[in-house]
């Protein structure tokens, strides 16, 4: 079931974009956030009244795009991270380039030292970039120095 | 790739509507489609990744963004632009429904058989990300695919339900509502070569029973002078033209012109096993196979009468 994420667990997860990946905290601001399960998803969305009407009728099976598939321990959503603009992703990043970027969607480990730019300030997921677009999200895996693509559901499980 | 399976019911029933035209538009069967790509408008404007693909293509010159790709190709739908969602490899005449919606960003949209979502993601571009779409389907396994695309092209304004459309009911009314409806498929024989395995005028005439419901159902959840297009990837007219006669005769609403100039396409039938429909059915445009070069489409465009 898809209900409205209390407000207490949106702070907390827009701060965590905030202080992780730099997100300016005000481009939520136009955003529902929902949860179904530990998946948070948010809708942008001049209807919002609309969208609470059908959440409260249980009709819902998703919506807008998921930004946490588990929002517990801040699992970032890859395809949901597709929202953000590059220079809105001020920290713990790595920009790829095409070899990489492919590597990155054949689900390969990326060696850090092969990542010419890059801003990763500590262990945990990053967001990938490629051209002008952020492709995705990665595992920075510091003691191995490698990213991990986080492409559990993209590669293997829907397509 | 086998070539495509025609029944013999099927062919004797084009001969019947086509006369001269049957054996072309058999022979259109035969052939693959076109592909072709629209670029995601809701990432970006810039079609200059094209040009790095080593593929030549054709712009589409009756719909922005939208091309055909020219040369052979494999593993088109793996490139790192496809990944994450630039564009989508999208058969023209199934881009044309949205389009004819016309859909703003200020308007409450309903896709009432949305999934696989291919054309809710052109809704919501054509709508910049703004307003609102509900995307149903009552296919659990396709909803996935459809919030997987979603997902991929950037959607952000898309609430998706699973819901049976012939009695959806989210309790408001919406300004646009696009139902592309379940049909027998007979547009898609070119790609899927044993589509019409299973066709039978039983099918068909079934097919046209759901339709007319969901149709119904969604003339109820349209404000009054909202638009409704209709569509199938289908070209029996007991799915198409009599489909849009019962919304004319019965369900209060009137056909409206589709104005898209270039658009290699005929009217709709009058006139069928000898049937008649009313004159409001010519406005609705049939995409033949031997003539556009698509697949086999039907649109029309209603509006409910205030």
């Amino acid at each position: 079931m898809v209900r409205v994420l209390d407000f207490k667990t949106r702070e907390k997860l827009v701060n965590h974009a905030h202080s992780r990946y730099g997100i300016d905290k005000s481009f939520f601001e136009n955003y529902l956030f929902a949860i179904s399960g530990a998946s948070v998803s948010m809708i942008c969305s001049d209807k919002k009244d609309k969208v609470i009407q059908l959440l409260r009728s249980g009709l819902v099976r998703s919506i807008g795009i998921e930004l946490f598939s588990d929002y517990r321990d801040y699992t970032p959503s890859s395809l949901g991270f597709g929202v953000f603009k590059p220079c809105q992703i001020k920290t713990n990043f790595a920009i790829l380039d095409r070899g990489l970027a492919q590597a990155y969607f054949n689900d390969k480990e990326i060696q850090v030292k092969e990542v010419k730019d890059k801003k990763l300030l500590s262990a945990g997921y990053v967001a990938c970039i490629y051209c002008n677009y952020v492709i995705g999200t990665a595992r920075y895996d510091k003691e191995r120095e490698v990213l991990v693509p986080n492409l559990t559901y993209v590669n293997k499980k829907i397509k | 790739m086998p070539k495509p399976y025609l029944p013999k019911e099927f062919k004797e029933k084009y001969e019947r509507l086509l006369g001269d035209e049957s054996s072309a538009f058999f022979e259109s069967c035969m052939t693959k489609p076109a592909k072709s790509l629209i670029i995601n408008r809701l990432k970006t404007d810039d079609y200059g990744f094209l040009k790095e693909l080593e593929t030549s293509f054709e712009k589409v010159r009756y719909i922005d963004n939208t091309f055909f790709i020219k040369s052979e190709v494999s593993g088109f739908g793996n490139l790192i632009e496809q990944n994450i969602g630039l564009f989508q490899m999208q058969e023209v005449s199934s881009i044309l429904p949205a389009i004819v919606l016309d859909p703003k960003p200020s308007d409450i949209v309903l896709d009432l058989t949305a999934a696989p979502g291919n054309k809710t993601a052109v809704l919501a571009q054509l709508m910049g990300n703004r307003g609102l779409i509900i995307a149903n389907d009552i296919d659990k396994s396709r909803l996935n695919t459809l919030i997987f695309t979603l997902k991929k092209q950037g959607v952000t304004n898309t609430v998706v339900t699973c819901q049976n459309g012939i009695n959806f009911n989210p309790g408001f009314l919406f300004n646009r509502i696009l139902l592309d409806a379940p049909c027998s498929c007979e547009g898609m024989v070119r790609k899927k070569p044993d589509l019409l395995r299973d066709w039978s005028e039983a099918l068909v005439k079934s097919k046209a029973i759901v339709q007319k419901r969901l149709l119904s159902n969604a003339v109820s959840l349209l404000k009054d002078d909202g638009v409704l297009v209709y569509s199938t990837c289908t070209l029996s007219p007991e799915e198409d033209e009599e489909v849009i006669d019962y919304a004319v005769t019965e369900l209060h609403c009137r056909t409206e012109e589709i104005r898209l100039p270039g658009v290699p396409s005929s009217n709709g039938l009058l006139e069928y096993n000898h049937k008649r429909y009313c004159p409001d059915v010519s406005r609705a445009m049939r995409l033949w196979p031997h003539k556009s070069g698509t697949e086999g489409f039907f649109i029309c465009k209603l509006k409910k009468e205030a």
